[in-house]
């Protein structure tokens, strides 16, 4: 292992949980990697006051297993390719309750992780896939806040593309 | 647990559904924060239909996605839709909950017609079962009427000029309304051999205008944005024949007014547009994806304009074209973020290809292959010769990088093909290839034992199976001993392999999906 690889950094959850990392892994976040290069070597904890620790355990797991994959291109939404699967290990990885899902992916937004971002949001979305509305908001416990007026207007305007 | 996903989440979940359109639409009604972030994704790409929809109704749909945007449409132009008995239903004086025209992404022309024509038949169809087009509940044709009979017969009575004017009309105002509602359109395709020239130049008119309106505007000194401005894919398709000069004005337009094209895929052009093209290529800021399609590319012209974008092409793909009076392809060699390299049913040589295999080729990042029937253009065996040498020396200069190589060239022509293989592409995960006798399989063998990291094996073998030959028990023995992990996929085609046999039982014992085509 050369000097580099060794190299740690630490993170501190908004309870106050210290974790020992490599660079190396805390680098699958964009603001870790782009605050370590602007910063350079600190012996001094980062915060990270949007993650507690069970989450970051959780988050750094994700980043050790994926440490020496490619960082993945900067791309527009609109032409982001959208094909990859989950495999297997993201899968089980991903086997969590509802909560901890969420959690993940709030902490892969604020800390710009694209490739777990975008694992989530796609257990998500096969959540979602061939439920009605009243089995999302069952499924995600949301409130049904339109008048009825807007919710037939919405319908209307929108049924053409219940067969497509 | 209350959803507490923010709203960019939010909208990261639902580009994963934007495919699904079914999903999306149960997404915008669950509630009003979902609607708002959902919404968008659905209107991206509206008129892209399945092959169901794409049938003749059988049902009358109330609501078509051309009746969420007539609302918006300027009173001069609906009055032009009525003075023309294009039938609107526009009686109804309740503005859309949204501008849809707004998220409009994606401009398929092709599509765009199919759209104009289901909906036109849509509205026949109500007006001659007199169904009371106020009201919101879907009709089916009774099984008297025998839908598709009935919509054929109601059609016969029309006369098609006059089906194809309202269709036009119909499609002219709302090209309007998109440009009018500065969409940021990043797709734009169209199909002149379908669609005829009058769709093409409808789009051109609207560009053209965009260009008089910025260019007389004196408040605005730089140009107006226009809703064409952010196209970042364009596909053309022309005749391929001398009436293709019809069309150069689309060309002309796309250079002029849309320089940010990272994709485009042009088909089918024939000399008449040739030097258009060239315009359109060298116009771009920075293209990332190049596809030519059945063009016949005569001359220096094409690479010197490809030389532009060195630094931003990841992807080149050459299908059926011919190389005319062209220079060895330095600019393709020069194009240091080359990942994909594709010819196929293409005269290529040995000179053209020789810059790329050279040490000063700097397509050092190249990770997919493609050669499917190549051909020296001329044909004589020099050539075959000096093609599989340039061949095989784009192999050493990427062969580190490459992950895929798919190609059906003659093994008997390409000498060392293999063995080059063998020794510098130690990387691959997909091999696709045709074996054409028996004295190659043990060379084969050789391959799979040197890629270690080898997913997806594809082989047909290619020729010797019709003089009723198979592949030896010995080497089917053979074979199957290397057929392990990380192989994930196998595809023999043509290979008599028994179901008792070494090979099919090992197939057997991978547990991972494996593809036997005899």
């Amino acid at each position: 292992m050369s000097a580099s690889e060794a190299k740690k950094i630490t993170l501190k959850s908004c309870d106050d949980i210290e974790f020992k990392v490599d660079i190396r892994v805390a680098s699958r976040s964009i603001l870790l990697k782009n605050m370590i290069e602007d910063v350079g070597e600190t012996d001094q904890s980062i915060p990270l006051p949007n993650v507690n620790e069970r989450v970051l355990k959780k988050v750094l797991e994700w980043c050790e297993h994926h440490k020496d994959d490619p960082q993945p291109a900067i791309e527009d939404s609109d032409t982001r390719r959208r094909n990859t699967e989950i495999d297997d290990w993201n899968k089980k990885f991903l086997e969590v309750e509802q909560d901890m899902l969420f959690e993940i992916i709030l902490a892969a937004n604020y800390l710009d992780i694209k490739q777990l971002l975008d694992i989530g949001c796609k257990t998500v979305a096969n959540m979602i896939k061939g439920k009605t509305p009243e089995q999302i908001r069952e499924t995600f416990n949301i409130q049904n806040d339109f008048t009825p007026e807007e919710e037939e207007q919405i319908r209307k305007e929108n049924e053409w593309a219940e067969d497509r | 647990m209350p959803f507490l996903l923010p709203t960019e989440c939010l909208t990261c979940i639902f580009a994963e559904l934007e495919t699904n359109k079914s999903s999306i639409y149960s997404c915008i009604r669950v509630s009003r924060e979902w609607c708002i972030a959902a919404t968008p994704f659905l209107w991206k790409n509206p008129f892209c239909l399945t092959s169901k929809d794409r049938s003749a109704p059988s049902t009358i749909k109330k609501n078509m996605p051309i009746d969420a945007y007539l609302p918006f449409l300027s009173e001069s132009a609906k009055a032009r839709l009525r003075l023309n008995n294009v039938p609107t239903g526009l009686e109804s004086s309740i503005l859309p909950i949204f501008n849809y025209a707004s998220y409009l992404r994606v401009l398929d022309m092709d599509e765009f017609y199919d759209e104009i024509t289901k909906w036109i038949a849509n509205k026949r169809l109500a007006q001659a079962t007199q169904f009371d087009t106020t009201d919101n509940i879907s009709y089916t044709i009774s099984q008297q009427a025998a839908p598709e009979d009935g919509f054929i017969d109601y059609l016969s009575d029309i006369d098609d000029d006059d089906d194809e004017i309202q269709k036009i009309l119909i499609a002219q105002e709302l090209l309007f309304l998109f440009s009018d509602s500065s969409p940021k359109l990043y797709r734009l395709s169209i199909d002149t051999r379908r669609l005829g020239k009058i769709w093409c130049d409808m789009v051109v008119g609207i560009l053209s205008l965009e260009i008089s309106t910025s260019a007389t505007n004196t408040h605005h000194p730089v140009p107006i944005p226009s809703c064409f401005s952010h196209i970042e894919q364009f596909e053309f398709k022309g005749e391929g024949d001398e009436t293709d000069y019809e069309f150069e004005d689309m060309l002309v337009a796309i250079s002029q007014f849309s320089p940010n094209v990272k994709i485009l895929k042009i088909a089918s052009c024939s000399q008449y547009l040739l030097q258009p093209l060239v315009d359109l290529i060298g116009s771009q800021q920075g293209i990332n994806e190049l596809v030519l399609n059945n063009i016949r590319i005569v001359g220096t012209s094409i690479f010197e304009a490809i030389a532009h974008h060195k630094k931003t092409l990841t992807h080149a793909e050459f299908h059926r074209c011919t190389f005319i009076d062209c220079t060895p392809m330095t600019a393709l060699a020069n194009c240091t973020r080359l990942e994909n390299l594709i010819f196929a049913r293409s005269g290529v040589t040995g000179e053209l290809l020789a810059p790329l295999g050279s040490p000063s080729s700097s397509i050092t990042r190249l990770s997919r292959l493609v050669l499917l029937d190549i051909y020296p253009s001329n044909g004589d065996s020099a050539e075959w010769i000096n093609l599989a040498q340039q061949v095989n020396a784009i192999l050493r200069r990427t062969g580190k990088t490459i992950r895929e190589l798919r190609t059906n060239v003659h093994l008997t022509y390409f000498l060392d093909f293999v063995d080059t293989i063998i020794s510098e592409c130690p990387n691959l995960v997909i091999i696709e290839m045709d074996i054409q006798n028996i004295a190659q399989i043990p060379g084969i063998v050789t391959l799979l034992r040197s890629c270690k990291h080898l997913q997806t094996f594809r082989a047909s073998i290619d020729g010797y199976t019709h003089s009723n030959d198979s592949v030896a028990d010995d080497l089917i023995h053979e074979f199957a001993q290397i057929i392990l992990p990380p192989l994930r996929r196998l595809e023999v085609r043509k290979w008599k392999i028994s179901k008792q046999g070494l090979l099919f039982k090992c197939l057997i014992s991978m547990k991972a999906p494996v593809r036997y085509v005899s």
